[in-house]
């Protein structure tokens, strides 16, 4: 079974028509260059791509450029290079229909908003009506409608980050981009958030890209892993995750399956921690690498 | 700061009120009698010098009162008090915009703070009194000039807050605003940064008020006919003493007046900032 998953696969890209393909990255690099005038190089060279409705995860270690990742991905930063299509169309700033969730809900919510008009930020082109419907409808979606009229600072972080989930959903988006999202929860709050995120996303046919360190919480939530490298972050491998849906976490955990998957992408990980050490700017030569660009 | 989970949410269906508790409600009530107790004294001390005095140089808080009381009453009212504070208020609400605008561009557009970062620091550097006789000559002795000199004192610490509030804004706000509003500049500008530099900016309005009232007494007190900074100056080179204090006491009720009116508004516009405040204190 390692052998089947191992390595870069694109079966969804085989059977599914070209055309069904949302977000398309080809040879994204990003650097950061100080002040002090040394560059650090931040993604070293990332394709990835993302098919309609499709759920996917990105795992990778600490400090591999997954923010700047998700940044670059959904028009937030500019890569140095590389191209980055939306719905076939070259991405220039943030796409209309794409939403995202962050990591850090304190400092996304608007603290002078109240959560109705949180939800409703990115409504602001329908009717007053349509707007509150939506918002409502949403904060429904995430169980939320009796904290309506408080101020996000007054709420919980699991529930501040379902208002950030319900803000990202009632714009209708077709693709939800998820950084981290519930890295600064409780592990009991974490685990309903990712059921109800599964359940929002195969009811909305939304296609969602998280980003994470955490892979059990990948293989739980994906349709495909992909594993980035250490910094500066390349694709490892993309491992499809065949395992049927509604998926519940108990049943989906204690699978010997999800143990296989899960082990796997931690080996690559791992392997790849231990043979590359931190400082070292460019990446061991590896099997799986993908070209790199010149 | 890991700990949000554990707070307790809020009761269900009961928005947020600012906290008027009573244990702090009796606080304040006992800081207010205090304060008025200390306040009372000193006029009774100023009440019982003025009545001792012998060199006519300090007439009583009584006389002075009076004297208060008829100018508010009577046709100095609307020849000099009213306009003084009408200059004030347009001069400050000018500068705002002013200072506004500007720390907007520069706070904004970083690109342009080399460009724009030495002459605002050099005209920063001129004390604004200075410039009295330069908009004399520019606007003529009359209320353009008066209000003129009050905008361009007061637009200073409204420009600076602004441009350095802006500069503070989280980037998370900036994000999620380019995230919801497709990144248009306008809208990320006007409904996430600014509303997140609102506290600061109202700290600079807060100054920008005080200096107003200031620059309303020096631009009276130069080349003018009519105005409280007219009448303190007039009313001493009569040696005319009790209308001249009673001047003074009326420039400082209005400028009491004005901040317990900015104030009662900066609550109102602020109550989540106090809240957020607040809790992260608590």
């Amino acid at each position: 079974m390692p052998e089947a998953i191992k390595g870069r696969q694109h079966d969804r890209q085989a059977t599914g028509p070209a055309a069904a393909t949302l977000l398309e990255a080809r040879n994204i690099a990003k650097c950061f260059s100080h002040p002090n005038g040394t560059v650090t190089p931040a993604i070293g060279d990332i394709a990835l791509s993302l098919a309609k409705g499709e759920f996917v995860a990105i795992v990778g270690p600490s400090g591999c450029g997954k923010t700047t990742l998700l940044r670059c991905l959904c028009g937030l930063l500019k890569p140095d290079s590389g191209t980055l299509s939306y719905a076939g169309k070259p991405v220039s700033d943030v796409p209309e229909d794409v939403a995202v969730v962050f990591q850090e809900y304190n400092r996304s919510l608007f603290p002078w908003l109240s959560v109705r008009r949180n939800v409703e930020f990115g409504l602001n082109k329908l009717s007053k009506t349509e707007r509150r419907a939506r918002a409502e409808e949403a904060l429904t979606r995430v169980h939320l409608t009796d904290v309506i009229e408080h101020y996000p600072w007054q709420l919980s972080g699991g529930m501040q980050q379902r208002v950030a989930i319900a803000r990202a959903v009632a714009t209708q988006p077709n693709l939800l981009l998820m950084d981290e999202p519930f890295a600064s929860v409780d592990a009991q709050t974490r685990i309903r958030l990712e059921t109800m995120t599964a359940s929002i996303s195969t009811e909305l046919g939304l296609a969602t890209l998280l980003i994470t360190h955490d892979i059990d919480e990948a293989v739980f939530l994906a349709d495909r892993v992909i594993v980035l490298s250490p910094r500066p972050s390349s694709v490892l491998a993309e491992v499809v995750v065949d395992i049927p849906r509604p998926r519940t976490e108990l049943e989906v955990k204690a699978m010997p399956r999800f143990q296989e998957y899960r082990r796997l992408i931690h080996d690559l990980i791992v392997a790849k921690q231990s043979d590359t050490p931190d400082v070292v700017d460019t990446p061991a030569p590896d099997g799986t690498e993908p070209e790199r660009s010149p | 700061m890991t700990m949000h989970e554990t707070r307790k949410a809020p009761p269900k269906g009961v928005p947020f009120r600012p906290r008027g508790r009573s244990r702090v409600r009796g606080l304040t009530v006992v800081r207010a009698v205090a304060g008025m107790a200390v306040f009372a004294l000193l006029l009774f001390a100023w009440e019982l010098a003025g009545r001792h005095d012998t060199t006519g140089l300090l007439p009583p808080f009584s006389d002075v009162a009076a004297e208060m009381a008829a100018i508010l009453t009577g046709e100095r009212l609307t020849t000099d008090v009213l306009p003084s504070v009408l200059r004030a208020l347009l001069g400050f609400a000018l500068g705002s915009v002013i200072g506004m605008t500007a720390g907007v561009v520069l706070g904004w557009w970083r690109r342009l703070d080399p460009w724009l970062r030495p002459p605002v620091e050099f005209l920063r550097a001129v004390p604004t009194p200075a410039l009295v006789p330069i908009a004399v000559v520019a606007f003529g002795a009359g209320n353009a000039l008066r209000v003129w000199v009050i905008a361009l004192g007061a637009c200073w610490p409204v420009l600076l807050n602004t441009m350095d509030g802006l500069r503070r804004v989280e980037p998370g706000y900036i994000d999620s605003a380019r995230v919801y509003t497709s990144g248009r500049t306008t809208a990320v500008l006007g409904r996430a940064a600014l509303p997140a530099a609102l506290p600061q900016i109202t700290s600079g309005l807060r100054i920008g008020l005080a200096l107003s009232l200031i620059l309303m007494v020096i631009s009276e007190m130069i080349a003018s006919s009519s105005g409280l900074g007219y009448l303190i100056l007039q009313s001493q080179r009569l040696y005319a003493l009790t209308p001249m204090y009673a001047g003074v006491l009326i420039l400082a009720c209005t400028g009491w007046l004005l901040t317990l009116l900015f104030s009662a508004a900066e609550r109102r516009a602020l109550v989540w900032f106090e809240g957020m405040k607040g809790r992260n204190h608590a």
